[in-house]
């Protein structure tokens, strides 16, 4: 016995020595976070209780186990469904970081990280202000790439650890506020792996900046950020409320037409904030708010149960400043987080002063109640649920092997998750009982036949001669035939209603300087929905300029925005002053027929985030561009753009055009497409530009340059005939080229330099494999949306034919 | 001391020995890092309890080290509290740190004693310092303005910057003070005049909105009560009184319900004053009868004093001196207590004859006077627009 004991004794260091290094290894570890995050670190509200020095023990013995049990996992387990994201960070950076967590952690370090295959430059730093951020193993990240190399068109993005157990709450919230349509940042779930170790699922989110307001197709504006909690708190300011003062807001994005510190929208909407409610409230808010967007954000909050974007934190503000409307960006919502964890239920979620504000509006209470109920008719309730269905299906098998999960226990994990995806079900089921509710009904019944407040629109006709002097804002204007608009100097129309100024050949109707001496008018403007399916025709507008205001600006001749279905035709636009613009729309549809464009001061035509037919219209001595894109889609033909300052066609900030028969003649460029826009030309005469085709890239945002397809053309004279720079590329098909080449990216099929009228061959497109997929995909695209454009096509010759 | 050195030799030579003593060392470690993980596992409570007193010794070396400097501060040994803030313990302490309040509040005395004796240089150092460490903290930019106002190449760009910030931020006394001294100073004093009352009118109109009353039962108060009726029956020798005088005074400090249904009936409210015809102002609130404590949270106006708190209950009107309550982010002045940061706060007891009304619920007002703290130049603009009249 004795000597089994010895025996037992001498053999125990095989039991004791694990015990001693694990022991050591865990009681090391739960000593040190502690000693970090509590002794030295001030630990706040929740932290107080998840950082005591108990629930770290806990922490780390989990964690110990959990690692174990998943280098095991791992072995049998299929790989990640996840995309993956591979970061590398030198060891000395991270201790860098490390050194004294949290704050250290938070400056950018260098690093690389692996884009489209390739070792990119990025920086790389952890982000939060609470310790659920950065005080576990899995810490969240904020990467930077240069701007060369962009990760999926996101400069800025965050990779963010889980907050709760049921790991997916901002996750959907974002994919549900997409699916609502409302501006909110690109997020999705990735693995990542830091220097080749996995460190689990993350949660990728986009930075919000003025990227987020291009890839949602709005124009560059001010986006405000309203934090004043944690780090983010203006000490001694003796301001706790962010809609107390402007000056605890800052900018995220700005709109570069006014100063940067000019935050007059933000200032005016929160005075409208301080003012009791009224009548003439409602109507000022009206006017500021885009109250659509606001009432889908509402719908979106009861939805989600967020009532995290309160009087203190979480608000990313928009402000549109060619609609001059605040719009509501979601971020960092936790939807569902708090009724999870037993707060009750709430139809309308208020926890703003703003909020509080728009639920005294009428017409937002209407709104909100449509929205939902198309939420619930539409079936996205359904489409929302499957969604989640299938990630928490793709989730309970990632998290199997997720190194650094939190809680350690992928069943807990996989049960809080679907306990998330019950109460989602139930929260839904609860507005669609209440929406469709005989209650409800009758309330939406009452509410529709309250008579709007307001004033009657009432509709204005001028006729004769008319002065116009100051800022005129009007409903529905009706121009008689033969009319003569004589505006005085600075002043402009704003129009909010239908317009319709229909002169005829004999009866134009005339836009003019009060006398040929004045200073320059200001602008006609075409403003908002109202304003829809208005028209010009017969109309002659000269001697204009712009008109800038606190809140809007104008900045054409003849501005419309946000309008749809206009239709101009006939007219003549010339000898604008001052501002850059003679003819500029936004957020619009037009329809340009048979339009001339004189002497412009500086761009003829400026089209920003539109949609454009133009035909049979002639662009002549334009001081800078001719035609001005900027993320529109714009089909041309049969029009001439002569001696232009710049470029004749302008395809910028991904622009799609489509031109057909058209001439461009002595322009300083023909056609330009850049940043990831693509122009699709057929029988174009380009003669005498002094660069005929132009692509690069200018702004790095876009993430790449443009392209220029060109078949059954002409170009002759001028200097260069085709340059494509950096990212950029033109092809040129089946078309007379004389002049020389610019940089390699051109690339030609069946062109020559016999100048031959006559095509090689009846092929609209070169033959499959030439590299033109997505060439053919956008020409299948615009030939289906303009079939009568696509008709004008001659595949059997070459140049534009309707002028001779 | 030699024969211990030979015997230890003597032991580690031998093969076996070695082992022996190896895996004694290792049986013990292994056992008590079991022993530590078991005591994680099954009293987490008082592994908490350890951490709190860690955390709070560490805290406590720097709460002497500020007391020792705010002495030093106080007879104007400005560089005895340089030197401190020099040291590398110091210099490493960062915002959100337990220890930075500290750091913050000797960074505020050593600018405002550096500006007194008109050190502009250092001044301009540590404002600097200071505004590094915490960005948007308004009274170290004011500072910093304020210094570099006085530095020769910097006046226009720190009056510039007092006058674009103070319209930031009016309500800041320090950017305020500073910016009407830019004022007076150039012969402004009638604008000067002006922003100082408006400070005061705003200060006046912060301060009485926002307020909060927290209210609840607390062990700290309810321990010494029930101990006290322990050791009243123990001396009666009322045995069976004795017994349940225990029970209820051990029921009170360990179970944990008991614990968590006390966290559960704190309350707050939040109310905005309003004076009655004495000059009080009063704020009355609904409270369950066996609280123990109140919370007073006013608005964070810097240099807001509450004096001669009283609270009225169940018809009794209770005196609450300065010494029976406890501050945060206030300091007692002036025969009451003044906010000094904006995270301010003052608790008090719950007198003992209050605490033994009869009903469920008892109606409380609580009664103080405020005022705000008038700005060291006003005085000055005073005279000066008076003689300038």
């Amino acid at each position: 016995m004795k000597a089994r004991l010895r025996v037992w004794f001498l053999w125990s260091w095989v039991i004791t020595l694990p015990v001693t290094l694990l022991g050591g290894y865990w009681l090391y570890s739960t000593l040190d976070r502690f000693g970090t995050y509590n002794v030295r670190y001030q630990a706040v509200g929740s932290a107080v209780k998840n950082m005591a020095l108990g629930a770290i023990g806990q922490y780390e013995s989990e964690a110990i186990v959990h690692r174990v049990r998943t280098m095991l996992t791992q072995i049998t387990h299929s790989p990640s469904a996840l995309k993956a994201m591979h970061l590398f960070v030198p060891e000395a950076h991270l201790a860098q970081l490390q050194s004294h967590m949290p704050q250290s952690g938070f400056k950018y370090v260098r690093g690389r990280m692996l884009i489209d295959g390739k070792l990119r430059k990025m920086k790389f730093r952890y982000r939060g202000d609470s310790y659920y951020r950065w005080a576990w193993d899995k810490k969240s990240i904020r990467i930077k790439t240069s701007k060369k190399a962009l990760l999926n068109g996101v400069r800025v993005a965050n990779l963010l650890a889980a907050r709760t157990e049921e790991q997916l709450n901002n996750y959907l919230s974002y994919k549900l506020a997409k699916l609502i349509g409302l501006l909110s940042p690109r997020s999705e779930l990735i693995r990542l792996f830091l220097n080749g170790e996995d460190r689990g699922v993350y949660f990728f989110v986009e930075q919000i900046n003025e990227m987020t307001l291009r890839h949602h197709a709005r124009m560059p504006g001010d986006i405000y950020r309203g934090e004043i909690v944690a780090k983010d708190r203006y000490r001694d300011s003796g301001i706790s409320n962010l809609f107390d003062s402007v000056s605890v807001w800052d900018k995220v994005a700005v709109n570069n037409h006014y100063p940067e510190q000019s935050v007059l929208p933000m200032e005016r909407l929160l005075a409208l904030l301080a003012q009791p409610g009224s009548p003439a409230l409602e109507e000022n808010m009206t006017e500021l708010l885009d109250i659509e967007a606001w009432a889908r954000y509402s719908v979106y909050e009861a939805l989600t149960q967020s009532a995290h974007a309160d009087n203190v934190h979480n608000w990313r503000i928009y402000y549109d400043p060619w609609r001059g409307k605040f719009v509501p960006i979601v971020w960092d919502p936790m939807g569902w987080r708090d009724t999870m964890r037993g707060k009750k239920l709430r139809s309308e979620i208020r926890a703003s002063r703003l909020m509080v504000k728009l639920f005294l509006h009428d017409d937002f209470r209407r709104t909100r109640e449509r929205l939902l109920r198309e939420f619930f008719e539409s079936g996205k309730d359904g489409e929302f649920m499957n969604f989640i269905n299938r990630t928490v299906d793709v989730m309970s098998q990632e998290v199997l092997t997720d190194p650094l999960l939190k809680p350690a226990s992928p069943v807990q994990v996989s049960e809080a998750m679907q306990k998330l995806q019950t109460h989602i079900g139930f929260v839904f089921k609860h507005f669609k009982a209440d929406v469709f509710s005989d209650n409800q009904l009758l309330r939406k019944a009452k509410a529709d036949s309250i008579v709007k407040r307001g004033k009657e629109k009432g509709v204005i006709t001028w006729s004769g001669d008319v002065i116009i002097r100051g800022k005129q804002i009007i409903n529905d204007l009706v121009i008689e035939p033969g009319t003569d608009v004589h505006m005085a100097a600075g002043a402009s129309v704003i129009i909010r209603g239908r317009l319709q100024a229909n002169g005829t050949e004999l009866k134009p109707i005339r836009f003019l300087p009060v006398d040929s001496n004045s200073k320059p008018w200001g602008t006609i403007a075409l403003v908002g929905p109202g304003a829809n399916d208005s028209s010009l025709r017969h109309c002659e507008m000269s001697g204009g300029s712009g008109h800038k205001e606190v809140l809007v600006e104008y900045s054409a001749m003849l501005s419309v925005h946000d309008v749809q279905g206009v239709t101009i035709a006939d007219c003549l636009f010339r000898d604008n002053r001052l501002v850059d613009d003679m003819v500029h729309a936004v957020y619009s549809d037009i329809r340009f027929e048979r339009v001339t464009f004189n002497n412009a001061l500086s761009d003829a035509l400026d089209l920003d985030l539109s949609k454009v037919v133009i035909t049979d219209s002639q662009f002549a001595d334009s001081g800078n561009d001719a035609l001005d894109l900027m993320t529109t889609e714009a089909f041309v033909s049969r029009s001439v753009f002569e001696r232009s300052g710049d470029k004749g066609i302008s395809v910028g900030e991904s622009s799609d055009l489509f031109g057909v028969n058209n001439r461009l003649i002595d322009n300083q460029i023909g056609v330009q497409s850049k940043d990831r826009s693509t122009a699709i030309l057929f029988n174009q005469s380009l003669k005498n530009n002094e660069i005929a085709l132009h692509a690069y890239k200018k702004n790095w945002q876009y993430g790449t340059g443009g392209t220029i397809f060109l078949a059954k053309s002409i170009v002759s004279g001028g200097e260069i005939a085709a340059r494509a720079q950096k990212q950029s590329q033109i092809h040129l098909f089946d078309s007379f080229v004389g002049g020389p080449f610019g940089g390699k990216r051109v690339t030609f099929v069946d062109t020559d330099d016999h100048a031959r009228r006559d095509a090689s061959s009846d092929q609209y497109l070169p033959d499959k494999g030439s590299g033109l997929a997505i060439i053919e995909e956008r020409v299948e695209h615009l030939a289906k949306e303009q079939p009568a454009i696509w008709r004008l096509v001659n595949p059997n010759l070459r140049g534009a034919r309707q002028f001779e | 001391m030699n024969s211990v050195v030979s015997r230890v030799d003597r032991l580690l030579l031998s093969k076996s020995r070695l082992r022996f003593v190896g895996n004694w060392m290792l049986m013990v470690s292994a056992l008590f890092v079991l022993l530590l993980f078991l005591l994680f596992q099954k009293q987490e409570e008082t592994i908490n309890k350890v951490g709190s007193w860690v955390a709070s010794a560490y805290k406590h070396s720097y709460a002497k080290d500020r007391k020792k400097a705010m002495v030093w501060a106080g007879s104007g040994d400005v560089h005895a509290v340089i030197k401190m803030l020099e040291q590398h313990d110091w210099q490493l302490v960062q915002l959100g740190d337990r220890s930075y309040p500290f750091k913050r509040e000797l960074l505020l005395t050593l600018c405002e004693q550096l500006r007194l004796t008109q050190r502009y240089d250092e001044l301009n150092a540590w404002a600097s310092i200071w505004r590094k460490l915490e960005k948007r903290n308004v009274t170290a930019l004011a500072y910093w303005y304020e210094s570099l106002r006085h530095l020769s190449g910097g006046s226009q760009e720190g009056r510039r910057g007092l006058q674009r910030e103070w319209a930031r931020f009016p309500l800041n006394s320090h950017l305020t003070e500073f910016y009407a001294a830019t004022l007076y100073e150039s012969g402004d004093i009638q604008t000067a005049r002006t922003i100082l009352n408006q400070n005061g009118q705003a200060k006046a109109t912060a301060s009485l909105t926002g307020w909060q009353i927290h209210f609840g039962r607390y062990a700290r108060e309810l321990l010494p009560s029930y101990l006290d009726e322990f050791l009243y029956q123990l001396k009666v020798m009322d045995w069976p009184a004795v017994g349940g005088a225990w029970q209820r005074l051990w029921r009170e400090a360990t179970n944990s319900k008991v614990r968590r249904s006390r966290r559960k009936q704190r309350k707050m409210v939040a109310v905005n004053l309003q004076s009655n015809v004495e000059g009080l102002f009063s704020a009355v609130v609904e409270v369950p009868a066996n609280i123990t404590r109140f919370k007073i949270v006013p608005p964070p106006v810097i240099g807001l004093s509450i004096t001669d708190m009283q609270l009225s209950m169940a018809g009794r009107v209770y005196n609450i001196p300065t010494s029976a309550v406890t501050v945060r982010g206030m300091v007692n002045h002036d025969g009451g207590v003044r906010v000094i940061n904006s995270e301010p706060s003052v608790w008090f007891p719950l007198p003992a004859a209050a605490r033994r009304a009869e009903t469920e619920t008892v109606s409380a007002e609580l009664l103080f006077k405020i005022t705000s703290a008038r700005l060291m130049d006003h005085k000055r603009l005073s005279t000066s627009g008076s003689q300038s009249q």
